[in-house]
């Protein structure tokens, strides 16, 4: 190798001149991407719009459970009294016993507010991103539990294994200043909090 | 503990916010009596941006300091301890993403798909390393890359692979990188984090298949040393093209080689030259070999380009318009039974179906070419391999080679010309 | 020779193992490839069923039949009403359109997205707006614009009766009664302090719609937080309810329904339902007569079914997903005019 900086050869002449060209190519390939390169990182997130509740949410994801959990937007809820998101379908009463929840993993609380309104919350450490609540609050009621990736949750994975398995394509790549899709609010305007993560 | 997601504010507070939203679907809550507070969630937002660079400076001063370790110090022990570093932070504690291997997926993403900019932090995560093979040599793979540090502590009985397997083996990468490239830039799908083996188990989760393959990798790197990189990486191709072009490659003896041999089986990965005589053949011989080879070469390329063509077609089922759009077709045709919650969604979306093949038929044409290109890609590198390994050098001395050197400074200590040499050491005990 | 022998044994046997590890990833890959073309629908273990709610029932016999469609024009169909002599008046965005015999007539444009409209004996059109009412006269000029009903109104539904007009307001959780000239005389909130309930109109979601008694006395709303139709006498007292709860078929099933109420002539009534999208007929004492249009009628999902009765007895349901006013009748038999 010391020969080559000591007497010019073809050789040493050539890798001098492809060293000069795969420089400009990096470079070359920086320009062209830095031009419209964005200062924040992408994130994974579903458009509740376009999902069908197809449940892959809580199997498809690399963590389990999934990173994905049903979201509860007090702004458009009823506080329905029988709320079939939280209920089986052909209860006879509104008995709160276990055999009488909808929700595989009893992830959904319900508290009395006053006749004849109760308040729902999702518990996330129990949710498993099955959506089984969303599709009957949707067609009953306003559709106010619907499913989100939760950041404090999601590691962001390059190729989301879940975006891949979507059936309804409702999966994108959203800024990451702006990470939620949620129904009935302003993507402007979501209250975000942020945190300590990786 | 973690933050209950949601905090308590005043009603009306929240009506305020309720009423931004489009007058069309604006609900009124219930007007309770009992004075309750309506809640709210608080989203968690996703790292913070400033993160993206923090990785980014630690990556370049990983790289940094692996440079000084191997040029400077010429300390294997430097590149071991990064080695553990990088294993702990890129690998169990940032959990593998991004990496530069999976960036190559992005910069393609970002190069064919205009709505699609890579972000500054991914840029340099791609760009660093490879710049700095320019510069140094494979300091990435040497201590930096998580993939390859795992694989580094695991190659615990390495033996020497047979020179034409490995050779041989090596054009793999090139057919990797090229579909990666070529999923990538359509859309399909990123196969390199999909296929990804040792991700998985930076996560200690995911689905058992990967998990396996990462095991299995890991088994057979014990006796083959980091198999991921030498048969599978296809960031080792970018990296190893700059690596030949390396300014200041790291170099076995620190001065002039003696040909002591010591350092001969050193390397685990097979990638030190030996000192080679040209064979003694008559030189018309080697000029019609060369000629042949030559000759071979646009053969291969236009075979390699072929093959892509016809693979393009069914490969382009990846892509999920693609399959959506034969199912659809199929399921028109009456050729199966049922629907799938794809079909299901796509029949709701009110799409229509003639949008829907055409997308699919513009795809599968994309695919084609691509295919295509990156079936010549590999047919050159194959061509190219075959005439690099029938062209004989005269080389004097043992050295790496430098598109294969993983810059890790195995060798180094065994050189009795090296400071740090273990044998120059017992001599000066003696 | 014997190590590098071993050596290559080993090395050959290695790779082989990964080539084989590659080998059946490609292959899984492609089998997962070509199972997205023609595998079975995939298994949800998380499925709602909807579909087995919309088949609990073994419904009686359907004496309606669909009759005839008006194609609808417009975005986002919201209401229609029809006036003595048949002419059909839809309000979708801020458009009324005006259907003659099936043929489209004339357009009247408004200001602001137009919420529901109704048209009394007179051939006086009221139209909404989401806090006011406007009235017009048959040529679609403004003839009135009534008083605002406030930073919290959403207007649902009007019913236009001979010397009142009273307007659903979902917003505010009331009815409130007009007079012809617009003076706003007073609110039902549907509180009933003599009663042993006192809620009031729950409305969970924006659906809160009214008919005219057709005896002329006073008006029913639909309560449909409880799931029942209730009826008020021009004074705004309750005198009674039916309806109930439920998953069969003669009972209401949701949070919030029906959605859409109409009294036809004989006194009996028609409901249009969302969740489970149907419109069924019951007798003027509540009791189920059976579907005027099961669920199958419509597409999954589809809300705001607006309904109104026509002449013959017709029934026009407003469908928004197919754009249409669709007409059934009852009777198997053809009428003779």
């Amino acid at each position: 190798m010391s020969d080559d900086s000591r007497q010019p050869s073809r050789r040493g002449f050539l890798r001098g001149a492809l060293g000069v060209g795969a420089t400009l190519a990096l470079g070359g390939l920086g320009a062209a991407t830095v031009g419209q390169a964005r200062r924040r990182e992408w994130v994974w997130q579903l458009d509740p719009d376009i999902c069908i509740q197809c449940g892959q949410c809580a199997t498809e994801c690399v963590l389990n459970p999934s990173a994905v959990k049903c979201v509860q937007n007090y702004e458009i809820c009823g506080y329905c009294d029988l709320c079939f998101g939280y209920f089986q379908p052909g209860i006879t009463d509104l008995n709160t016993g276990a055999e009488n929840l909808l929700c595989p993993a009893g992830a959904i609380e319900r508290v009395f507010v006053e006749e004849p309104y109760y308040e729902y919350n999702i518990d996330e450490e129990l949710c498993i991103g099955c959506g089984k609540c969303v599709k009957p609050c949707l067609a009953f009621g306003n559709g106010s539990f619907f499913l989100q990736v939760r950041h404090d949750r999601c590691i962001n994975c390059n190729q989301c294994s879940i975006a891949r398995k979507c059936p309804s394509n409702a999966y994108k790549r959203v800024p990451a200043d702006k990470p939620y899709l949620l129904r009935g609010y302003d993507p402007d305007k979501v209250p975000l909090k942020t945190r300590r993560v990786r | 503990m973690r933050l209950k997601p949601r905090i308590w504010l005043a009603a009306g507070t929240m009506a305020l916010l309720g009423m931004a939203w489009a007058a069309e679907q604006r609900f009124p809550k219930p007007d309770f009596e009992s004075g309750y507070n309506f809640p709210q969630y608080q989203h968690a937002a996703p790292a913070p941006w400033f993160y993206e660079f923090l990785d980014a400076a630690v990556l370049l001063g990983a790289l940094s300091l692996g440079t000084y370790f191997v040029l400077k110090k010429r300390t294997r022990r430097g590149m071991l301890g990064l080695t553990i570093f990088s294993l702990l932070y890129f690998g169990f504690y940032k959990q593998g993403c991004i990496c530069a291997i999976g960036a190559i997926q992005n910069m393609s993403l970002a190069l064919f798909d205009p709505e699609y900019a890579v972000s500054y932090g991914t840029l340099i995560v791609f760009l660093a390393p490879l710049f700095f093979a320019l510069l140094f040599g494979r300091i990435y793979c040497g201590g930096v890359c998580p993939l390859g540090a795992i694989q580094d502590l695991f190659a615990l009985k390495p033996i020497a692979v047979p020179r034409w397997i490995d050779r041989a083996l090596g054009v793999f990468p090139y057919i990797y990188l090229g579909a990666a490239v070529l999923f990538a830039a359509t859309r399909a799908d990123f196969i390199i984090c999909r296929f990804d083996p040792f991700v998985p188990l930076f996560r200690l989760t995911g689905h058992w298949q990967t998990l396996w393959l990462g095991a299995g990798f890991l088994l057979v790197g014990v006796f083959i040393a980091r198999p991921y990189c030498r048969y599978f990486c296809p960031y080792g191709v970018l990296l190893g093209w700059m690596s030949r072009l390396s300014k200041w490659h790291m170099s076995i003896a620190p001065e002039r080689c003696t040909l002591c041999r010591l350092c001969e089986n050193s390397c685990p990965f097979g990638a030190i030259n030996t000192p080679t005589q040209p064979p003694r053949e008559p030189r018309a011989h080697g000029v019609r070999r060369l000629a042949m080879l030559f000759a071979l070469i646009p053969a291969l390329l236009i075979g390699g380009g072929a093959i892509g063509w016809f693979a393009g077609g069914p490969l382009s089922r990846a892509h999920r318009t693609v399959a959506l759009a034969e199912r659809v077709a199929v399921e028109d045709a009456g050729w199966v039974e049922g629907s799938t919650n794809a079909s299901d969604a796509f029949r709701m979306s009110g799409a229509t179906k003639q949008e829907l093949l055409a997308d699919a038929r513009s795809l599968r044409q994309a695919f084609r070419i691509g295919g295509a290109g990156a079936g010549a890609f590999a047919g050159l590198a194959f061509g190219l391999l075959i005439l690099g390994s029938s062209v004989h050098r005269t080389r004097d001395e043992y050295n790496v080679d430098r598109a294969t050197c993983f810059s890790c400074a195995r060798c180094i200590p065994y050189c009795p010309e090296d400071p740090s040499s273990k044998i120059l050491q017992e001599k000066q005990c003696l | 020779m014997n190590h590098r022998t071993k050596n290559l044994m080993l090395s050959i046997g290695l790779l082989g193992g990964v080539g084989c590890l590659m080998v059946w990833g490609v292959l899984t890959m492609l089998r997962d490839v070509r199972e997205t073309v023609t595998k079975p629908a995939e298994q949800n273990p998380y499925q709602y069923d909807m579909d087995a709610l919309r088949k609990t029932d073994e419904a009686p016999q359907a004496a309606w039949r669909e009759v005839g469609a008006i194609p609808l024009p417009l975005d986002h169909p919201k209401d229609l009403a029809l006036d003595a002599s048949g002419t059909l008046y839809v309000c979708g965005g801020n458009e009324i359109l005006v259907v003659k015999n099936g043929e489209e007539a004339k357009r009247i444009e408004l200001d602001e997205p137009v919420r529901c409209i109704d048209v009394d004996k007179d051939g006086k059109l009221y139209a909404a707006f989401s806090r006011r009412v406007v009235q017009l006269n048959q040529q679609g000029e403004l003839e009135a614009e009534w008083g605002d009903l406030g930073e919290l109104a959403e207007i649902t539904a009007i019913a236009a009766g001979p010397a009142l007009v009273y307007v659903a307001d979902y917003g505010n959780r009331r009815v409130w009664k007009f007079d012809k000239t617009g003076q706003l005389l007073e609110a039902i909130d549907g509180v009933n302090p003599n009663g042993e309930e006192q809620g009031g109109f729950i409305i969970p979601s924006p659906y809160f719609d009214l008919t005219l008694d057709v005896n002329g006395d006073g008006v029913w709303i639909v309560n449909p937080g409880r799931l029942r139709v209730e009826h008020y006498t021009p004074d705004g007292e309750r005198t009674g309810h039916w309806g109930k709860s439920g998953w069969e078929a003669e009972e209401f099933c949701g949070c919030c329904n029906p959605t859409h109420i109409v009294q036809l002539p004989d006194g009996s009534f028609v409901t249009s339902e969302k969740g489970i999208e149907r419109v069924k007929h019951y007798s003027k004492d509540g009791a189920f007569i059976g579907y005027v249009a099961p669920p199958e009628s419509f597409d999954s999902g589809v809300t705001g079914l607006a309904l109104d009765a026509g002449a013959q007895g017709r029934v026009y349901i407003l469908d928004p997903s197919w754009k249409q006013a669709r007409i059934f009748e009852e009777g198997l038999a053809p009428y003779i005019d």
